[in-house]
Parts: structure tokens; C-alpha cells; sequence
């Protein structure tokens, strides 16, 4: 195997190297004086930074940011009148857009009289196809007869 | 990286043999006819072939017998019986196409060039033996209904069907046996002072007393097959009916002058809910149009929607 680079290296110490790949770079560590070195020398940089004191980040970082950004940071977060207009808003579309779909089905209601006569030409007519089912249209007007008795 | 390549290869062989079992349907023959042909086979012997058949038939959970006499010109007259075992005749004797069921009577003047068109697409599923005739079974259908057909191979006559709407079985027919020999079908010599008569547009409008109302919009396949004018059946006042059909289903426009008074029943011709199909009325200019469908509601609306 050759010599694994740098970032191969620290994520090896990591551990977050797939494990057979982990394997063969111990394998590799245990053979080669060179990375052995650089392995040390990488565990010491990293003693050395975990006993840093952690810096504090200043409170006025995000406005300096947003300006360079063109970003005016009074808008960054929405205000709780903003959040209630929008929630009102979608409830109002959302009622709108019901009653609306219900109007539609209202304006083409089923109507509710009698239809033999209708149905029976219909099928008449249907019973002339090439592919029709002539037995099951002749039941049909021989059940509608039934059901007007 | 590589197992990932090999599974997209996998999927794509898949799916690409799906699609080509699905194809093949459309593409085999048998017999040196495509679906497509097989079909115009069928229209062909319904109007050229003549024979005596009887078999079952299983509509809507009723189940009865049923014979057919087929005469040349497409002329025929089938008898069954209802589930109390009344007879019911329904026939088509060249120009009139009519039925009878007890007291119930009913006759429509036709023209003789019929447009019903053949479906656009059908599927070739195989071959069977029904009626001890070797048969090409197909499948057509149009999204809501479909149907599966039994044609015998050297005659072109439908020996079976199955007719499944919204994938749910609507109706089975079963030729158990037939002879095919010459048939003649007498002209239908039934009064009926109801029937409808052939007319065109002009005839229609002025009948009616305002524009007819007519479908701006239709699926697919569908195309206007029957304009007649007759009196309608519960008040006898003109009554005009269009048939648009694209082979499968149908939609059936009842017109009527918006002036017409109300029939005996109440809300009379102005029409209902059915088991059967889609009922729906709306008055358009001058004219009250009630429209009735074997369709799935979603096409059924917006065919109503663009009544014009």
C-alpha cells in the first residue's frame, strides 16, 4: 500500500474511516517509520488544540456580517405579526378554496326524477355497437321493466 | 460505487422488459391480424355473418339465459328473461332498432351507415376454445371500462365478453352454443308512437325552438354517432336526443325547449340519479338538456361543463 496522505491520516485517528480501509492503514502505520512520524505528529496537534480555551464569538458579529451582505439584520427574524398574518392568510385561502370546490359541484347538481325512458333509449342505442353486450342490455331493460312494476 | 451501477443496470432491465411484455400485446398477431384488425373482423361479421346462438349471461348479479338469432346487415333479435322470468326481446331489423319487456316498449329509427367508431387501442391476451370454436381473446378499453373479447378465429363473431367497469365486473356474456346458418330477421312491425326519427341539424333546431345544445368538449375516441328527434316518452312533447360513443361507453343528450311544461311525474323528463349510469340537467339557452353517461364521473362533469 502507499502512503497514506494527510486527511487520510487524521481520519484514521478519528475513526471515521471505513473500517477495512482503517485496517489496512494500521497495517501500513505498523510498517512504515514515515507515517508513523506524521501519525505522532498529527496526535500531538491535536492534544494540543483540545486543551485551547474555546474563543467567544462577539455580539456584534451577525450585524457587521449582514451589512457587508446587503442583508438588513432587523429582517432576519420574523416578527410574531408576520408569522399570525401568514397563518391567517392560509387559513382564509384554504377556507376560500373549500367553499369554492363546493360551489362548483353545486352549480351542476344531480337532478332526482324519474329516468326509464331516458336510460331505455340510451341503451338502445348502445345496443346497435359492434361491441356491445347485447344480453346484458336486453337484462337491463327487462330489470328497469321489473323495477317500474 | 459499483454495486449502485449494477442495481440501476438491474432496474432498467427490468423495467425494460415490463414494457416489453406490456408491448408485445399491442404488436402480436395471430393469425396475421393485429389487435386492431381483429376488431374490424368482429365489426365486420356483426353486420356480414349470420347464425343462432344461445348462452349465459350474468349482468349485475342477475343471471339468465339468452338466444340470438343474426341475420346479415347487421340485423338480429336476442330474447332474454329478467330475474321474475319475464321475456324481454330486443332487436334491430336494417333501420330500427327496438325492445320489449312486458308492457314496456320501445323503438329508435337509426341510420343504416352507423359511426360507431372501433376502440383505438386493444390487446391481443391469447388464444381459448369457447363454444368448441378457437377463439383470439382481446382486451380494449378506454380508462374507465374495459372489456375482454372472445372472437371465434375463423368467423370474426364475439363468442364471449366481459365487460368490467372502474375494474369491478359489470356484465359477462358466454356463447355455449352456436350454429352458423342462415337467419332471417323480419322488419320490427311493433307501434310505438314514441320512436325516434333520424333528423339533421337544421331539422333539430327548429323542432326545438332554440340552438340544439351540443358537447364542446369530448374524451378521446368519442365522436357524434345518432342525432334524431322524436316525442319524449312522458309528455310527448319533441324531444332531441344526441349520442356521442367512442365504441365502449356512451353519453346521451336528452334536449327539450326550456319552455316545455313539467311533466305528469313532477320533475318528469328532468332526470335522476340511475345505478347505471350518470344523470345530469342543465338549461342552456333556449334549450333544457338533461345528459346521461355509462362514463366515469370525472369525464361525465366535464363533458356537461362544456355543453354549448
Amino acid at each position: 500500500m502507499r502512503c497514506p496522505n494527510v486527511f487520510q491520516l487524521a481520519e484514521y485517528l478519528e475513526g471515521i474511516c471505513a473500517p477495512r480501509v482503517c485496517q489496512r492503514i494500521a497495517n501500513h502505520i505498523d510498517e512504515c517509520a514515515q507515517c508513523q512520524q506524521e501519525v505522532a505528529a498529527l496526535q500531538q496537534t491535536s492534544s494540543m488544540l483540545v486543551v485551547l480555551p474555546i474563543p467567544r464569538i462577539p455580539r456584534n458579529l451577525w450585524p457587521g456580517v449582514a451589512s457587508r451582505i446587503n442583508i438588513d439584520p432587523r429582517r432576519t427574524v420574523m416578527p410574531w405579526l408576520w408569522r399570525t398574518a401568514a397563518g391567517v392568510g392560509l387559513a382564509v385561502s384554504l377556507f376560500v378554496g373549500i367553499l369554492a370546490v363546493n360551489q362548483s359541484q353545486q352549480t351542476l347538481p344531480y337532478a332526482t326524477a324519474a329516468t326509464d325512458s331516458y336510460m331505455s333509449q340510451h341503451q338502445l342505442l348502445s345496443a346497435r355497437d359492434p361491441l356491445a353486450d347485447r344480453a346484458s342490455i336486453g337484462v337491463s331493460l327487462a330489470a328497469d321493466q321489473g323495477s317500474k312494476k | 460505487m459499483k454495486r449502485r451501477i449494477w442495481i440501476g443496470l438491474g432496474i432498467a432491465l427490468l423495467l425494460l422488459l415490463g414494457v416489453g411484455v406490456w408491448g408485445f400485446g399491442y404488436v402480436r398477431q395471430v393469425d396475421g391480424r393485429s389487435p386492431a384488425q381483429w376488431l374490424a373482423y368482429a365489426d365486420q361479421a356483426s353486420k356480414q355473418c349470420a347464425y343462432y346462438a344461445e348462452g349465459q349471461s350474468m349482468t349485475n348479479g342477475t343471471s339468465t339465459r339468452f338466444v340470438l338469432e343474426q341475420g346479415t346487415g347487421g340485423r338480429y333479435v336476442m330474447t332474454t328473461k329478467d330475474a321474475q322470468g319475464q321475456p324481454c326481446s330486443l332487436g334491430y331489423d336494417g333501420s330500427q332498432m327496438w325492445y320489449s319487456a312486458g308492457a314496456k316498449q320501445g323503438k329508435i329509427t337509426v341510420a343504416q351507415n352507423s359511426a360507431t367508431p372501433l376502440p383505438g387501442r386493444a390487446y391481443i391476451v391469447g388464444t381459448a376454445t369457447a363454444a368448441g370454436r378457437s377463439v383470439v381473446m382481446l382486451t380494449v378499453g378506454n380508462g374507465n371500462s374495459q372489456k375482454k373479447l372472445s372472437i371465434d378465429r375463423k368467423t370474426g363473431v364475439v363468442l364471449a365478453m366481459t365487460t368490467r367497469v372502474q375494474r369491478q365486473i359489470q356484465s359477462e356474456m358466454e356463447v355455449d352454443r352456436v350454429d352458423y346458418r342462415a337467419v332471417t330477421v323480419t322488419p320490427c312491425d311493433m307501434d310505438c308512437a314514441t320512436a325516434a326519427k333520424v333528423v339533421d341539424r337544421a331539422t333539430l333546431t327548429a323542432s326545438l325552438g332554440g340552438n340544439i345544445v351540443e358537447a364542446k368538449w369530448l374524451p378521446k375516441g368519442y365522436v357524434l354517432t345518432d342525432m334524431l328527434l322524436g316525442p319524449c316518452g312522458e309528455c310527448g312533447l319533441p324531444m332531441g336526443v344526441l349520442r356521442y360513443s367512442d365504441g365502449i361507453s356512451a353519453i346521451t343528450l336528452f334536449e327539450m325547449s326550456r319552455h316545455a311544461p313539467m311533466c305528469d311525474t313532477g320533475e318528469g323528463c328532468r332526470q335522476t340519479a340511475n345505478e347505471h349510469a350518470l344523470v345530469m340537467s342543465k338549461t342552456v339557452g333556449e334549450i333544457e338538456v338533461t345528459a346521461l353517461g355509462t362514463v366515469d364521473t370525472k369525464t361525465f362533469n366535464k363533458v356537461v361543463a362544456h355543453l354549448r
